[in-house]
This record gives C-alpha cells, sequence and structure tokens, in this order.
C-alpha cells in the first residue's frame, strides 16, 4: 500500500492521532496496525463508539523469517474484536513489535478477558504485556527455559528436519528420533544450571483474602490455602485450583493449566494442512466434529471459492455438529450432577443416549470419539447406507422423549435448585467483558450464538431459536444446556428433511492432500458447544501453516472462575468449575 | 474327597463337606483378581472412554473392578489414560508412590504408550514406561471400551499367574518407590545416572563455553595521578597466584598475591602511581610510582609458567 493512501484515510486520526500505522487488506476483511503504545486507547475507543464489546481472540505470532519482515517487525500481536449486539464480521488489530524485548501495554483495563490469553502469548513469545498485574507462565512451569512457539526455539525430539521419513527406514533399519537426538541433548539450559541445588520456582501469586483479618472488628480468623488438583474427581481432568479459605468460604482462587498441554499448535505449524485434521479432534476430544468444522471452515476461508463445500456436504456438516453439540451437553448435563453430588446416576442415563450418537459417528466415520470426518471443501466419505433411516429414528422418535425424560428428572428437582440457584453468579456486563462465550454467556442473558450473529455455513436456512436464561448463575447454564439441546433437535429435524443428493467434496478439493493456501491470515469461528471456537491461521503459501492458534473456548471461559467463585462455598467451586464445562484437551491444548 | 498328603491332619468326619482345600496363590489371586480399585484419574481424551466403560452399556462391574476411589491409598491400579507431559508426570509419580502394593499400571491408549500423535511435543513425556513400570498397554486412540475391558481382562490374568513367593513386595529388600522427577529447566529424574546427564548436558556445556572465555586486559588508564589497568575475566574462575603483571617500557613487574581468585565475569583492576588505592575488593595497588608511560607502552600478564595470556599496548599523546 502507498503511502500517500495511507496519509488520507488512516482512521481516528482525528481522536487519536498517529495510533493507527496502516490498514492492510486481507481475506477477513481490513485490519488496522497500530502504535503498540496506543492499543489500548483504540481498543477503548473502538469499545465505546463501535461497540466491539468482546475481544474475543488475541495472538502472538512470530515472523522469524517470514518473507518481508525484519528483526524490527519480527512478533506480532493479533487482536479479534466482536460486538454482541450487533453481530458481524470481527475488528482485527495489530501491534508489530521488535525482536529485541517485545513488550506492549495490557489490554486489561479495556478487556478483563484478556487476562488469560495475554498470559499465554506472554508463555509461549515472550511478549510481555506491561501492566498485566500477574504476567506468570501458564501452560508451563516457572523456570521453564526459553519460549517455545518461537521460531527459533528447538525441542528435544525435533523430527521436522527429516520429514516426512525418508531415513526412518534405511536399509530396512528402524531409527528412532530419539537414537538421533538423545534425551535432552538439545535443551538449552541456562547459564550455571546445577540439578542438585536446582530448587523449582514456586510459582503461586500470594493470595489476598477479604474478611476475617480482624478489621472493622471482624473475629480474626486464620485462612488456609487448599490445592484441588492436578487429580481430583472434579477438576474434569488435570485442571488444578488452589483457593484460600475463611472457613468454608473462598476468599481467592488461582487457577493452574497446563497439565495437558501438549503443544497442539507447535505441532500444528509442523504439519500439513490436512495433517491438522485428526489433531483437532483432541482438542476438545468430547465434541470432535464441531472441532473438524471450525478449522475446514477457517482453511477454507484461506483457500477461497473452490474449496467451498457443496450442498450435500454443509448439510452433513450441520447434522454432524448438531449432534456432537448433544453428545457435549449431555455429557456435560452429566457430569455436571456428579460434581453436585448425584454420583453418576444422571450421567449413566446421559451416557445411555451420548452411545447411541456414538454409533451413528463410528459408522460414517470409523471411530466413536475422533471422527476426523470433514475435509477441506466437504466431507470425507458419504453416509453409509441406511445411516439416514437410523438417525431420522434417533432424532424424531428418541431424543424428543429421551429429553424430556431427563429434563423431568432433573430441571424441576428441588435439591438441585437449592445447591444451584444463585451460585457463581456472573453478570451479562462481565461475562461480555471476561471475554465468555457459549452457554456461559446465555446463562448471562446475552443472546449471542455465533450461528445467528455471524451465520456459517448453511445455519441461516434453519429456523432455531438462541436459548438464553437470565439467572446468571449454574441453574441457568444447565438450563441453557438443556434447553440447546432441544433446539439442535429442531436443527437436525429441518436438515434431515432437507438434505439434497450429490457429492459430498467440491471437486476440487478431491484428493487434495497437500493444500498450498495463497499468502495471508484468517480468522475463522463457529458456536461450539462450548462456546466460540476459532482457528487463526497464518500461511505462507506453503504446504504447513506458519501460525495455527487455536482459541479454545473453554479456556477463554475460565477468565471468569476467579470472579465467579469468590465468596461461594468451597463445595460450590466445584459446580461451578463444572457449569464451566472444560475439557483439558482444549484448555491446555 | 481328594486323599490327603501323609502327616496332614485329619479333617472330622461332620466338616468333610464344608472344607475347600487349595492353595494360597489360587485364594491369593483370586481376591485381587476381582477386587481391583482402579483410581479416579483422567488425563486426557482416553480417559472419557474410560468413563464410559464404567456406565451402564460396558459395566465394569461384571469384572469386579467398579469401585472407582479418587484416593491413591485405597487404589491398586493406576490407569494412565491420556497423553502424559511432563509438568503432569510429576505427580503422577507421587500418586504411584502413594499406592499401596500390590499396585498395578495399565497404560490407555496411544499417547501413554508412547506418546501418541503428540510424542514430538516439548511438553510431552514419550510413554509413561520411561517412568514407571507398566503391567498392560492398551493400544487404541483413544481404544474403545471393548479394547479397554480386555486389557483389563488381561491383568487379571496376569494377577493370576503371579505366586506370593515370588512377588517383589514381600521381599526384604523391596521399596517400590519411584524417583520422583524434577522439574527444571526440563524434566530429568532424580537417579545417578539422570542427575549425571543432565550435568553433563547443562552444566558442562556451560563449563566448557566458559572454559573457551578467558583473561584479558580490557582497558589501561595511564594518566593522572591514579593509573590503573582493569583484567576481565570471561572464562572460569582462576587462581591467579604466580601470575605477573608486566610493563612493556619500564620492564616493572607486579606478582599478584598468592591464593587470589578471580571470578567468572568479575573485574580487577592494578592501581600504580602517588594516587593508588584499592577502593573495590578485587582491587590491587601495585606501587606508589608511576608505571605506564604517557607516550606510549605496552602491559602483559603471564600466567604461572610464564604464559603470556593476555597483552595490550597503547600509543600515547
Ligand atoms: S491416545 Fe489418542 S485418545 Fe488417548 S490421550 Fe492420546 S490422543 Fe487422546
Amino acid at each position: 500500500m502507498s503511502d500517500a493512501t495511507t496519509e488520507i484515510s488512516l482512521p481516528y486520526s482525528d481522536v487519536l492521532p498517529g495510533a493507527v500505522l496502516a490498514i492492510e487488506a486481507g481475506i477477513d476483511g481490513e485490519s488496522l496496525v497500530l502504535a503498540p503504545s496506543k492499543l489500548p486507547a483504540v481498543a477503548e475507543h473502538i469499545r465505546d463508539s463501535e461497540g466491539y464489546d468482546l475481544l474475543s481472540n488475541v495472538t502472538g505470532v512470530d515472523y522469524l523469517g517470514y518473507k518481508g519482515r525484519t528483526a524490527a517487525d519480527r512478533f506480532e500481536v493479533v487482536y479479534h474484536l466482536y460486538s454482541t449486539t450487533r453481530g458481524g464480521g470481527p475488528k482485527v488489530l495489530k501491534a508489530r513489535l521488535p525482536e529485541e524485548n517485545p513488550a506492549l501495554p495490557t489490554l486489561m483495563p479495556v478487556y478483563p478477558g484478556a487476562d488469560l490469553q495475554e498470559r499465554e502469548v506472554y508463555d509461549l513469545y515472550g511478549i510481555r504485556f506491561t501492566g498485566h498485574p500477574n504476567l506468570r507462565r501458564i501452560l508451563l512451569w516457572e523456570g521453564f527455559h526459553g519460549h517455545p512457539m518461537r521460531k527459533d526455539w528447538k525441542e528435544a525430539y525435533y523430527e521436522a528436519e527429516s520429514k516426512p521419513f525418508k531415513s526412518r527406514h534405511p536399509d530396512g533399519h528402524h531409527a528412532w528420533a530419539e537414537d538421533r537426538n538423545p534425551w535432552g541433548s538439545n535443551v538449552t539450559y541456562p547459564d550455571g544450571f546445577d540439578p542438585e541445588t536446582w530448587n523449582q520456582p514456586v510459582f503461586m501469586r500470594p493470595l489476598e483474602g477479604r474478611s476475617g483479618n480482624g478489621a472493622s472488628g471482624s473475629l480474626k480468623t486464620d485462612r488456609i490455602v487448599v490445592n484441588m488438583g492436578p487429580q481430583h474427581p472434579s477438576t474434569h481432568g488435570v485442571f488444578r485450583m488452589i483457593v484460600e479459605l475463611d472457613g468454608e468460604t473462598i476468599t481467592a482462587l488461582e487457577p493452574e493449566m497446563g497439565y495437558l498441554h501438549r503443544n497442539h499448535e507447535k505441532i500444528g505449524e509442523r504439519n500439513t494442512y490436512l495433517m491438522n485434521m485428526p489433531y483437532t479432534d483432541r482438542l476438545d476430544y468430547i465434541s470432535s466434529m464441531s472441532n473438524n468444522l471450525a478449522y475446514a471452515i477457517a482453511v477454507e476461508k484461506l483457500l477461497g471459492e473452490a474449496f467451498q463445500p457443496p450442498e450435500r456436504a454443509e448439510y452433513l456438516r450441520v447434522i454432524m455438529a448438531e449432534l456432537t453439540r448433544i453428545v457435549n451437553h449431555l455429557f456435560s448435563v452429566g457430569t455436571f450432577f456428579n460434581d453436585l453430588g448425584a454420583f453418576f446416576t444422571p450421567l449413566f442415563y446421559a451416557v445411555r443416549e451420548r452411545e447411541m450418537i456414538l454409533d451413528m459417528f463410528e459408522s460414517v466415520s470409523g471411530s466413536r470419539m475422533m471422527c476426523n470426518y470433514m475435509r477441506f471443501g466437504g466431507v470425507a466419505k458419504d453416509l453409509p447406507e441406511g445411516w439416514l433411516e437410523m438417525c431420522k429414528e434417533l432424532v424424531f422418535e428418541r431424543l424428543p422423549g429421551k429429553l424430556d425424560e431427563l429434563e423431568r428428572y432433573l430441571v424441576g428437582n428441588e435439591i438441585v435448585q437449592q445447591r444451584c440457584i444463585g451460585v457463581g453468579f456472573l453478570s451479562a456486563v462481565d461475562a461480555i467483558a471476561l471475554s465468555c462465550t457459549g452457554p456461559q454467556l446465555r446463562g448471562s442473558g446475552v443472546p449471542y450464538d455465533i450461528r445467528r450473529a455471524e451465520p456459517y455455513s448453511i445455519y441461516d436456512r434453519f429456523d432455531f431459536q438462541v436459548v438464553t436464561f437470565p439467572g446468571c448463575d449454574v441453574y441457568s447454564r444447565f438450563l441453557v444446556r438443556m434447553e440447546e439441546m432441544r433446539q439442535s433437535v429442531k436443527i437436525l429435524q429441518q436438515a434431515l428433511k432437507q438434505i439434497p443428493e450429490g457429492p459430498v467434496q467440491a471437486a476440487k478439493a478431491q484428493g487434495a492432500y497437500t493444500v498450498r493456501p495463497p499468502v495471508g491470515d484468517v480468522y475463522g469461528r463457529i458456536e461450539a458447544p462450548k462456546g466460540e471456537l476459532g482457528f487463526y491461521l497464518v500461511s505462507n503459501g506453503s504446504g504447513n501453516p506458519w501460525r495455527y492458534r487455536v482459541r479454545p473456548p473453554s479456556y477463554i471461559n475460565l477468565n471468569a472462575l476467579g470472579p465467579m467463585v469468590v465468596g461461594n462455598k468451597v463445595a460450590d467451586a466445584v459446580i461451578i468449575l463444572g457449569a464451566i464445562d472444560i475439557v483439558l484437551g482444549e484448555v491446555d491444548r | 474327597m481328594a486323599e490327603l498328603p501323609q502327616g496332614a491332619a485329619a479333617v472330622p468326619e461332620d466338616v468333610q463337606s464344608n472344607v475347600l482345600l487349595t492353595t494360597i496363590d489360587w485364594i491369593y489371586n483370586t481376591g485381587r483378581t476381582f477386587s481391583l480399585w482402579p483410581m479416579t484419574f483422567g488425563l486426557a481424551c482416553c480417559a472419557i472412554e474410560f468413563i464410559v466403560a464404567g456406565t451402564a452399556r460396558y459395566d465394569l462391574s461384571r469384572f469386579g473392578m467398579e469401585v472407582i476411589r479418587p484416593s491413591p491409598r485405597q487404589c491398586d491400579l493406576l490407569l494412565v489414560s491420556g497423553t502424559v507431559t511432563k509438568k503432569m508426570v510429576v505427580p503422577i509419580v507421587r500418586l504411584y508412590n502413594q499406592m499401596a502394593e500390590p499396585r498395578y499400571v495399565v497404560s490407555m491408549g496411544a499417547c501413554a504408550t508412547g506418546g501418541g500423535p503428540f510424542k514430538e511435543g516439548y511438553n510431552v513425556v514419550s510413554g509413561i514406561d520411561k517412568f514407571l513400570p507398566v503391567d498392560v498397554y492398551v493400544p487404541g486412540c483413544p481404544p474403545t471400551p471393548e479394547a479397554l475391558l480386555n486389557g483389563f481382562i488381561a491383568l487379571q490374568q496376569k494377577i493370576k499367574k503371579q505366586s506370593v513367593r515370588t512377588v517383589p513386595w514381600y521381599r526384604k529388600d523391596y521399596t517400590g518407590e519411584i524417583p520422583i522427577p524434577v522439574l527444571g529447566p526440563d524434566i530429568f529424574g532424580t537417579a545417578p545416572d539422570d542427575m549425571k546427564r543432565v550435568r553433563e548436558v547443562g552444566l558442562n556445556r556451560t563449563m566448557a563455553a566458559r572454559a573457551a572465555g578467558k583473561l584479558t586486559i580490557a582497558e589501561l588508564h595511564y594518566q593522572g595521578a591514579d593509573e590503573y589497568v582493569v583484567i576481565r575475566n570471561s572464562g572460569l574462575a582462576q587462581d591467579m597466584t604466580g601470575w605477573r603483571l608486566t610493563s612493556g617500557q619500564g620492564d616493572q613487574s607486579y606478582a599478584f598475591p598468592a591464593g587470589f581468585v578471580l571470578m567468572p565475569d568479575a573485574e580487577l583492576r592494578v592501581h600504580s602511581g602517588p594516587g593508588a588505592a584499592a577502593p573495590a575488593a578485587n582491587d590491587q595497588v601495585w606501587t606508589r610510582q608511576p608505571v605506564w608511560h604517557n607516550e606510549g607502552d605496552a602491559a602483559t600478564i603471564l600466567d604461572a609458567d610464564g604464559n603470556v595470556v593476555s597483552s595490550f599496548s597503547y600509543k600515547g599523546s
């Protein structure tokens, strides 16, 4: 872009002169390149005057060695802002940072929901967010050396140089990466590191209590710090909460994660685009079809028109995604009741229906859980014979009744209501500010559903309601899930009636194993069962993504965990966490 | 009823039909086989299939192992159900140590067995068997509940073949404790050879880089009442006993005090001239006479054997 045009048309030059450095045209529309120091001011202005109130995604990118980039703009932090009231596409802000000591001001005063995402960028890229109140490592541990998502960070067992594995079987002999790269030999240890005198730094922020300190005449009590997890039946995996208690009341909470950080994004940069498809299954492993869909949509945006799926494939995608939503909500409701203390019985009912759907998945994709069914430009293969009839029977005959049954058992239950109503309060304003999405946001009465706000695939054809409940508590979130299952059934019924015959993959996409999208970056997102699932991809024109970022809904929903839990009883922390519905595969990636 | 062995106590007539004779091994193994208590412990995707294996369709309780306890003290089966990360392996080993003997480990899925799809990851341990003894491996990604049940049955068969006389946990010298790995810049075990390896790759490499560095004369201030030479150490700590600093023009020589050690990255100044003083701990006073000629001179450091370590020359104004 020539300087002449940027001179004339730079936005916000009247209120914030010098803040916007350039406008970049991209596949997603325009993005604004900002002066890093002006970022909070611009964000605040955009939020207040244009209504972009939801900070959806914060991505760090390392452009070391990327064509056209130098050490002066090696790092980039990308922000995607959306409007919960208007819907529509994103406002994309970018800040470019130099190689030497990259830092920019935190967005937390404007969007408190930037908290966890900024910490992640700091952890993986070493980009500092000045003013962030708790800038510590989040996925890796304190004491880890280096920032692994940087392009020049090399790991043990690094195999990319020898891929595809020509050398794995030289002369018919097996070779292991471990042998070429003995354990630990390519780990960089900091100067003077001595294992015998090493003490791992303690990485807990000192928790500040709010009561019981003897002030204003109250009784002086001791507070105790209790550690829940990473092995704890209520944390739904390897999640850890460190809570400080005053009696039974929680005065502070510090989440600790990364126990399942399996380097999804780093591996994703090494894989070809298609190789990432099965990996997405393992993000939120309860709802793999939705993950497939989100990734396929993002890559198709990058690939352009020729890869738009044909009609039948679109219907298949919607059918699978909605079945997945039912699967996910059933499981989440079931485990939620585990957390409440109704140990396993509701889960048994929920899992029974889930198994029916998993059987359908298995017959179409070959796997119960890790479906790997979607492809760019369509789906992997057409339905087996008789599948539609089976599915129709399930959706028209069985599921509505079973959902009624579940509702009869659970929703009106007095104990459940007593336990849930008013617990884990999160106001609509806070929910938006903390970047919550999905049932957590709608349980606070905000009618924001991407299927409506920015319809993707063919969701604009279906008649369904965006479910909200105004209670702002765990009970509302539970009700949202129950009701969303009905809406999914409704969508399924329409889709099953309308589905046409035809091909299931775009002609050009068939057999295209290694796609090479044009240079550019793109953000594709869907309404996954847990919230907004997005993929931010940067392509440099080669067969591997330059950057492969997952916007994990349950990770970002955890922003609200602390605010919701503090002030509640310790037993309620368990159900508040359960109502967020986290899956660690996605939280930690 | 079978013949009693010679010398066995006779069983009274009236209870004969109520007595069963068997081996200790059989009764011991049967008891353990059908009351395995797995731990509530889900790592990743595979854990979901484990939960499902406990529900009505697959019904784990048919095999006598439905008592799933969250406390390791009450469990004898550790099911490693998913990707083991470096951050998580520390608690896993600790949990294993907390379980009472006899205890068994089942590695469920590709990840727990060998790293699975995430093997190359920087935070992934490629297989729990690098840290814990595994009894049964269940392949799959994830293994179906049926496969998991099959794995459990394989474990039961394994238990049935054990004998009280040979199992390790009744031996006198047996502790069964696994050393808990440590999270440093990377993960490492605490076994002596692990420590040695880490020291080799870490400390020694650092040392090697340091050893390539050396002592140099960094600056020479030859003007004023207090003239001084700045010597900097970019190598290892250096004992300077017997080392000397010499001047080229006047051929004077200064011997460093015996036992003086210059630490890595430290600086030392050797002062001379009428105003010479030693303000810092490392500073030395050579003489109250001026040493360095204003019109040009050269300084040299010699080690104890008289080899030149570093030299520095200047042309005066
Ligand atoms: S083996 Fe597969 S299913 Fe199991 S934890 Fe690993 S990735 Fe998940």
